[in-house]
Parts: structure tokens; sequence; C-alpha cells
């Protein structure tokens, strides 16, 4: 019962991976939007305060209702326009996938993206060899169990859901910076043996045009070296 | 044929005592298996739920079997959607379903993000100094995030008669909050200073008052456990800084 002609403007950054999880759900769902790029290098504007005086990207007009925080805006992309990205709540089984999603996305981020976090903060090669180990731990534990039935989207999906639509601006994340060496490629050799569905399910989600779609690689490879590096001085 | 449905619980844990509003406003008829969380989980309960935390749900109906469910808000969220009541409209039920139940989890976020950490940094403070300076930034918080969310309870959020899911995930704390500002285990400042805020007062006191929100509710247990555990914690941490372990 969606709407078809809601009225859309997105406020964004394509550098930030929360606002990324709005484009990926736009690009899937192949609805027309507005986009107000807000600059995060410099103070917030007043225009924006008004709009979210967090003063956070992502944010969503929506019909004129201004919707903020990444999760609530995701989910609410997903319901507007029905069993596209997650089937509706009342759908046969759809309490049931619903939760899944929802429950895989709350472990991605509290189990493994926690961890991997902890990389900006390392200052030798030991530290950041334990981080590795911890976080490949996490995935082995956590997450390659709630992939085994991926094809190659979540639950057995040959297309995006909204699973995708939660965690793939990270996943591209991890995949492209391992490729480039700025997260250690032990990361990825060893979640690419030990937790083997994870991996191809994150290799499907990064090469995926709905995610790559406002990916400027070369870009978020300098920036994310440079943070690096600059824990380590 | 209805449903089949068991409860892992403790009724002294706020996140489990979720579920318990969740089902209550739902109808559904459940089993209740209680954990003892004094002690450590048993190996049983680590195969239902390897996280060996309360709540965790297992569900049977017609397509699943003894689907196990954990993690509080998706627990309730999936009770919410599994027998559709007032608590939360079905996502395409209309135009405009899918932005109320954006608006109550947006609200949830808020609190869970803005007002949770207070609990906790509270038992930790120190002087009765510390802890009226941490329960005017409690109260200011609460001021500034939650009372204009607030605008228009009635007295539920966003203008329902009803209990909603937001009053599910944020009652069992209110109820906590409240009950612990005796002035020993929380100042009484905190307390006395979330009942001047207008709309959040109305709306905390009508879900406090709420049948689905008291069923397991035993303030006085709560109370002691409470003060019990901080002195615990407390009488820890001095072994710890006095170099005993």
């Amino acid at each position: 019962m969606g709407s078809t002609t809601a009225d859309i403007v997105l406020y964004t950054n394509h550098r930030c991976p929360w606002a990324h999880r709005a484009h990926i759900a736009l690009e899937e769902l192949k609805v027309p939007f507005k986009e107000e790029i807000i600059p995060l290098d410099t103070p917030r504007t007043k225009e924006y305060l008004a709009i979210n005086p967090r003063g956070l990207v992502p944010s969503i007009k929506y019909n004129g209702e201004i919707f903020t925080e990444s999760g609530p805006v995701s989910w609410l992309l997903a319901d507007a326009y029905p069993d596209k990205l997650v089937p509706a709540s009342n759908a046969k089984g759809g309490a049931e996938k619903r939760t899944r999603i929802a429950f895989f996305a709350d472990t991605y981020f509290t189990k493994f993206q926690s961890q991997l976090l902890k990389i900006f903060g390392a200052k030798t090669d030991e530290e950041i060899e334990s981080i590795v180990t911890a976080a490949v731990d996490q995935v082995v534990k956590e997450l390659e169990p709630l992939l085994k039935d991926a094809n190659p989207f979540f639950g057995g999906s040959d297309h995006i859901t909204l699973a995708e639509v939660l965690t793939g601006s990270f996943v591209i994340r991890l995949v492209s910076l391992t490729k480039a060496g700025v997260y250690p490629q032990k990361l990825s050799n060893s979640i690419a043996e030990r937790a083997p569905n994870f991996w191809k399910w994150a290799e499907s989600v990064a090469a995926h045009p709905s995610v790559t779609s406002i990916y400027d690689e070369e870009s978020i490879i300098s920036s994310t070296k440079a943070r690096i590096e600059k824990a380590r001085v | 044929m209805p449903p089949s449905i068991t409860l892992y619980t403790n009724h002294g844990c706020p996140y489990a005592h979720r579920a318990h509003i969740a089902l209550k406003e739902s109808g559904l008829e459940f089993e209740e298996v209680i954990i003892d969380l004094d002690k450590p989980r048993e190996p049983w309960y680590l195969e239902v739920n390897p996280r060996g935390l309360v709540p965790a749900l297992k569900y049977s109906d017609d397509t699943l079997k003894d689907e196990i469910i954990t993690e509080s808000a998706v627990v309730a969220q999936f009770i919410a959607d599994v027998k559709p009541t007032t608590l939360l409209p079905a996502s395409n039920s209309s135009p405009t379903a899918a932005l109320e139940r954006a608006r109550i989890n947006y609200f949830v976020d808020t609190w869970n993000t803005k007002i949770g950490s207070f609990m906790f940094a509270m038992f930790r403070a120190g002087s009765d100094e510390e802890k009226e300076i941490k329960s005017k930034e409690w109260v200011a918080a609460v001021q500034k995030e939650i009372e204009p969310l607030l605008k228009n309870a009635s007295p539920f959020f966003n203008g329902s008669k009803e209990l909603t899911l937001a009053e599910v995930n944020i009652a069992p704390f209110l109820l906590r909050i409240y009950a612990l500002s005796n002035g020993d285990i929380l100042p009484q400042s905190v307390k006395a200073g979330l009942e001047k805020l207008p709309k959040f007062s109305k709306w905390a006191n009508a879900t406090m008052s709420s049948e689905s929100v008291l069923t397991i509710w035993d303030e006085e247990t709560v109370v002691s456990r409470t003060s019990a555990r901080i002195q615990k914690m407390k009488a820890q941490a001095n072994r710890t800084t006095n170099g005993h372990k």
C-alpha cells in the first residue's frame, strides 16, 4: 500500500556510512528523490540544525515530515514500499523474517563492527594483530551461522534486502579497505578461510550497484588511511 | 491453532520485563521458564541462548518450529508484529503506518542512546555531590530529548489512547527510575526533577499505572536487590583499589 509518489528529500554526505544506508535503500527501491549534500568538514548551518538539531546525516524529509537516524530512516523506506526490501509485518512469515534481519544487523554492529573500530585507536602492530583476531573470532561465532542460507543475499534472497541496506556500507568498506591494505589483509584472508559464507556474502554485497553507486573508493581509502596513521603517532 | 510460546525470563530484569508487557498486551498464552541470574547459566540454557541473557522467546506455529528470538527489543517487536494489536500498526496497514512505526522507532532509539546510560553512571557515582550533578544532567537530558517528543501524547506516545511499543520498551526503566529515587540508591532530585516536566511526568505516570506494565512488577524486591547489588559493586571496587582481588 506504499506511496508511489512520495516527495523525498535526502540530506546526506556520500562519505558517511550511516547516510550510505539510505542511498542503498533508495537505489534498490528505484524511487526518485532529491539530494541535498551536507558538508561534514565545517560546522552545520543554522538551516540544517533546524532540520536536524543533532546536525547528523542522514535526515530525510518524507512528504514534508522530517525523520532522522539511519536505522529508523532505513526501516521507514523499507516499509513505505512494501515487500521489496523486507516482507510486510503481517505477511505470512513476515514477523519472523523481519526479526532475523533486525537481529543480524544488531549483531553485526555490537559484536563485529565494535571490535573493528578498535583499529582506529591501535598504537602498535601487536595491538592490531590482536584486534584482528578478536574481530574474526566474532565473525565466525556470531555472523557466519546467520549467513549459511545466504544466496547470495540474506535469508536466501537473490536481491538486496533490508539486511544489506543496514550493513552494506560497512561491508563494502571492509572488503575494499582490506583489499587496499588499509585494514590488515590478514583480516580478509582469515575471514575468507574461517567464515566462507560470510566472505562470499560480503563480496556480493560489496559488488552490488546499489551499494557501490555513491562509494568513492579512492577518497575513502585515503581518508581512512590518514585516520589510522594519525592514531599511531 | 494458537502458537506455542515459551519465555525464558527473570522478573528482576528490566529487559525481560519488556517481553512480559508485550505478551500481556498481545493476549497470547505462554509458558514461563525462570532463569536464575545469580549464578552462571546452565549448559542447557546456553543451547537456547548462547549469549546466556534473558529474555529469550521460543516460538512455534503452523510454519515455525521452535524459533528462538533473543535481544529484548527484537523480542518485543516480534510479539507486536506476529499478533498485531494497538501496540503497533502493521507496516502496510495504511499509508501512514510506516511513518507511525518510524516515529516509535526513533523515540525508543532516543531513550536508549540519550537517557539509557545515566542509571549505571549514577550507581558508580561516589559522593553525594557527584550524584546531584548527575541527577541534574539526567533530568536535563530528559527535558531536552524526550519531553519534546511527547508533545502529542494522550496519554501514550503519538496520540495513542492505548499502550504502544514505545511504552513497552521504556516502561521497565521508568518504574525503576521512580522506585529507586528514594534518596538512598538514587537522589530524590531525580524523581522530583522528572515530575516537573509536564509532558514527561503525565506520560510516565500513565505508563507506570498500566496493567500490562505492572504484571510482574515487584517494587520492594527490585529496590532491595538493587541496593544489595550496589553495595556488592562498591565493596568489590574498594577491594580492588586496596590491592586485593
